[in-house]
């Protein structure tokens, strides 16, 4: 009893030796603290460094998350230094302090050490202008160093020498958060759906309290405060625990227990095995995670790893031989688990009626809902997502090789559950089939969530600012014929009535239906609710206040009757297709007749601009067409004004050269204006 | 009194103490001999709760010493290979123990301090080896222990502080009935110094005796006889009658005179061979050395190569 409590016993004789001897440390520590904390004040003047106090109080000052971790480090590792010599190790546990006691004074040693000068120079700031907001990041510090002190304090009980302490200490630091980039590295290799997004990223960060305190500032979670409180004392405890079954005889060894020795063997191993492989995969060596790279990193890492745990060169013996094959079965069991899904990750998909809301994140979003994350709560449209999710896995076309046809679009999307029970998430990269078949996508698209979603009136949008109406089709900018309309605010209520009508009734055949667009949509929105840490220029300032703005930017394809009613009603649809009257000629080549070089077509010229004005209807809609080599190119070219607009390519026409710009268009080869075209050309 | 048992320690698979057995009386100075490799060091160690044992059990007045804080306060350990904090003088190493010990007796300190005649104020690991070893032997001795364990103590000492370094040990084992356990490779270092010795070898203890004990038993004998009575080398059959009733453990001629070795009282000794009216009769002194020789069973014993 009298032993355990001696683990929260400190020896007073022996703190003040170790703040004596190790004076060095909190000294440099303050000069470190004071030229990244007070100097920048004293050189730029304390008055107007409101942003800097901002900058510490959302711990993003790099220099003080790198000191909250770094002086632990050596902190720690200065006073358990006695454990990496047999003579000092000797001589210590000779002395009347108990195991508990050398370890309870080494931590608080090491903690005195590491905040003193952070303390200091938390007070000065907070006495010359950053008064109470120093508190929050202050107490922050205190539980980073604390956090890591006792990391650091494992990693001495388990080496037996600073090298090997400082190595440990870097692969404990890093070791949660690695070990979720491994597995999502091999889990997105080879499992269908892996996706380190959502709550594996989510975890990577929250594994290390140094990336979550300075990447997430100031959003914490409370939880993971109090897990990261938690952890100091669990970690105290497991670092005692080490220490009272430490062998001391085994100081200047590398590791004081078999058992790390075999770990240590294990990381290193695992980590060169992977680090080797994606370098031949990136060398196009062979896939990851199974190449030449992954066994000569795994054979050189497991030798070497075993050469410094036993610190020679004397490796080749039966004990390396079994861990050899040890490693290997682990392996073999861990592949084969993920090749095989042997879990039944691949194939898991939640039960409509456990799903309280589902996300849509990605490409897929992006296209259908023009926004890159929707969220659906309704227990019908949760039941579309699980069978969206359902053909994924059963019709995953990269993975049968059933092939790519006309109408598919290569998607990367996420679907994030949120369950009664946690959280699932799975994502993609593959393709989709837009079809009017597809009912799950045409529920979803059609539903009320969605479309609320897409309501252009919804005031959480924010005020409209500004809406300018243009030509689309990429390249060619409506500045060149003068084509560009911005409406004036009292056009804005009509016209946005129109679009949003169009919008909400706007059906999934019509949405996928091949079709060019007319004009393009811009709506700015004024939002007068801006985050207080937003900076100049993102937001600005007007008689109803701050502000910062969203844009939107929407396509008119010819179904939007009231629309463009609206566009021809007010005189506007001419002005924003007049371009198409300034069209010279086009050439058009069939792009399945060449490999892959636009020189080696064989390219057919076109006049006929009426012909050419038909054809610009025939183009496809937004959703991007996968298999282009099988499309024809119509390059069109429209006279452009230069005197006011630049430099543009110059064709000649009539023998004089006149400035043009291009507009591309792929029509598909089952398209009826392509043999007209053909025919008419030159 | 220290008392070791049954105690077992190997290293990575290697043994270096095997079921040892080792009894120090209170008071008492016990020399702990064998070769480089015998498992002094780690017996010692175990002993001072640095190394815990695989199986076994070292204690101090009856109780366990591992990770003992009292029992540790009462005890000072000179290993062999020393350790002093990197920057201190001997006088910061003073204050360190005087706040550790609650025995440390600054008046002994300082009556060291003269005798010994150190540096104060220059750093203790500039010493020379021999003058960290008085450092350390001042300092352990200032703490007043009670338990002092000494591996290979006066190795690199000069033959005056050695004397000195001993003179305070056997004041103190007078005087406070401090127990010593001390090791040493060396059997001659330790004869006029402990009261028991334990040989150890290869991690066992080959033996463990009192040397007033064992001195009273054994007698080295010098003695020749008239020409004729069947004394010299080619009676060997006449000195077993002539001797019946002592145990022989050794005989050697040299002309007439025979030396012997005899396991006897030594009254018994002296009336056996007095009624044989022999022409020179001594009892010579046995050193140390031989009388662990003949205990063990004789010259040839590998004991030789142990102790010497």
């Amino acid at each position: 009893m009298n032993s355990a409590l001696s683990y929260f016993k400190p020896s007073a004789a022996l703190l003040r030796e170790n703040l004596k001897r190790f004076w060095g440390v909190p000294a440099i520590g303050m000069v470190c603290w004071f030229f990244a904390g007070i100097f920048p004040l004293l050189a730029d003047g304390i008055v107007n460094n409101n942003w800097f106090f901002e900058t510490i109080a959302e711990m993003h000052n790099p220099f003080f998350i790198f000191f909250s971790i770094a002086f632990p480090f050596v902190a720690s590792g200065v006073t358990m230094r006695y454990l990496f010599s047999t003579a000092s190790s000797s001589a210590m546990h000779t002395l009347p302090f108990t195991r508990g006691k050398l370890f309870c004074t080494s931590f608080v040693s090491s903690a005195v050490m590491s905040l003193a000068p952070a303390a200091v120079t938390f007070l000065v700031l907070s006495l010359v202008g950053g008064g109470i907001l120093m508190l929050v990041p202050f107490a922050l510090t205190v539980l980073l160093m604390l956090f890591y002190t006792a990391m650091f304090h494992i990693a001495a009980m388990l080496t037996g020498n600073a090298v090997l302490y400082t190595g440990v200490s870097g692969i404990l630091a890093a070791a949660l958060s690695g070990a979720v980039l491994l597995v999502g590295l091999y889990g997105q290799a080879l499992l269908y759906g892996f996706t380190l997004n959502g709550v594996y990223e989510t975890y990577a960060v929250r594994f290390t309290p140094l990336l979550y305190i300075a990447l997430t500032s100031p959003d914490y979670e409370p939880v993971w405060l109090a897990v990261y409180i938690l952890s100091v004392p669990v970690m105290y405890a497991i670092g005692a625990a080490l220490y009272s079954r430490r062998r001391i005889e085994r100081a200047g060894d590398s590791f004081t227990f078999t058992w790390f020795e075999t770990l240590f063997t294990f990381i290193i191993t695992f980590a060169g095995m992977t680090i080797m492989s994606l370098i031949f995969e990136a060398s196009e060596l062979g896939e990851f995670p199974l190449n030449l790279g992954s066994i000569v990193g795994a054979a050189l890492c497991f030798l070497i790893a075993r050469m410094v745990s036993r610190k020679s060169l004397r490796v080749f013996n039966r004990r390396t031989l079994v861990q050899g094959g040890s490693y290997l079965c682990v392996i073999a069991l861990m592949l084969c688990t993920l090749v095989f899904d042997l879990t039944g990750y691949e194939r898991r998909v939640p039960d409509a009626r456990d799903v309280k809301s589902v996300s849509i994140v990605g490409s897929l979003s992006y296209h259908l809902f023009d926004t890159l994350e929707i969220e659906f709560t309704e227990p019908e449209n949760i039941r579309h997502v699980t069978a969206l999710h359902k053909m994924m896995v059963n019709d995953s076309r990269s993975r049968t090789n059933t092939g790519i046809r006309e109408g598919d679009i290569l998607m990367n999307f996420s679907l994030n559950y949120a369950l009664a029970g946690g959280e699932l998430a799975r994502s993609w990269s593959d393709y989709i089939t837009m079809e009017s078949a597809n009912e799950s996508l045409k529920a979803l698209f059609e539903s009320r969530e969605a479309k609320a979603q897409a309501d252009i009136l919804n005031p959480d949008l924010g005020t409209p600012a500004g809406i300018t109406l243009d030509a689309p089709y990429g390249m060619m900018s409506s500045s060149y014929y003068g084509g560009s309309v911005t409406l004036s605010s009292d056009d804005y209520g009509e016209f946005l009535s129109a679009l949003n009508k169009d919008i909400q009734s706007e059906t999934w055949e019509e949405f996928i239906s091949p079709h060019p667009d007319v004009v393009n949509v811009n709506i700015a929105y004024n939002v007068y609710d801006q985050p207080p840490s937003m900076q100049p220029p993102l937001y600005g300032q007007s008689s109803s206040g701050s502000f910062y703005s969203i844009n939107k930017s929407i396509e008119i394809p010819p179904h939007y009757s009231n629309t463009i009613t609206w566009l021809k009603q007010n005189g506007l649809h001419a002005r924003l297709t007049e371009w198409q009257k300034r069209i010279l000629s086009a050439e058009l080549y069939d792009r399945s007749t060449a490999n892959n070089y636009p020189w080696e077509y064989e390219t057919l010229y076109i006049s006929d601009v009426a012909l050419i004005q038909s054809a610009l209807g025939c183009g496809r809609n937004h959703l991007t067409y996968t298999d282009y080599s099988m499309h024809w190119e119509l390059t069109v070219f429209v006279e452009v004004d230069d005197k006011n607009y630049g430099w543009h390519d110059q064709r000649e026409y009539n023998g004089v050269m006149v400035p043009v710009t291009i507009v591309n268009i792929s029509l598909p080869p089952d398209a009826p204006i392509l043999k007209e075209l053909i025919a008419s050309a030159k | 009194m220290i008392d070791i048992t049954s105690l077992t320690k190997q290293f990575d698979k290697t043994p270096a103490l095997d079921g040892l057995e080792l009894h120090v009386k209170k008071g008492s100075i016990y020399g702990l001999i064998g070769v480089n490799g015998s498992g002094k060091t780690t017996a010692l160690k175990i002993v001072t709760g640095i190394l815990r044992p695989d199986i076994g059990e070292a204690r101090m007045d009856g109780e366990p010493v591992y990770d003992n804080l009292s029992l540790k306060a009462r005890m000072g350990f000179i290993p062999d290979e020393l350790f002093f904090f990197g920057s201190y003088s001997l006088t910061e190493c003073a204050s360190f123990y005087k706040r550790l010990f609650p025995g440390w007796n600054a008046e002994r300190f300082a009556e060291m301090k003269e005798r010994f005649a150190l540096p104060e104020r220059r750093r203790v690991t500039r010493f020379s080896k021999g003058m960290q070893k008085q450092a350390a032997f001042m300092l352990t001795m200032s703490a007043m222990p009670d338990f002092l364990i000494l591996d290979e103590p006066i190795d690199g000492l000069d033959p005056l502080v050695r004397k000195l370094v001993w003179k305070y040990i056997v004041d103190d084992v007078a005087a406070r009935s401090m127990t010593v356990l001390v090791s040493s490779h060396n059997l001659r270092e330790m004869e006029g110094i402990c009261d028991s010795i334990g040989i150890l070898h290869r991690g066992k203890m080959l033996i463990e005796r009192d040397l007033d004990e064992l001195k009273s038993d054994l007698h080295k004998v010098q003695v020749a006889f008239p020409e004729g009575s069947g004394s010299g080398a080619d009676n060997a059959a006449a000195a077993v009658e002539r001797y019946n009733g002592l145990e022989l453990l050794h005989r050697e001629t040299r002309g007439t005179v025979e030396l012997l070795i005899i396991r006897a009282p030594e009254d018994i000794v002296r009336s056996v061979i007095g009624a044989q009216n022999p022409l020179i009769f001594d009892l010579l002194p046995l050193s140390l050395e031989e009388i662990f020789m003949y205990e063990l069973g004789g010259e040839h014993s590998e004991l030789g190569a142990i102790i010497f």
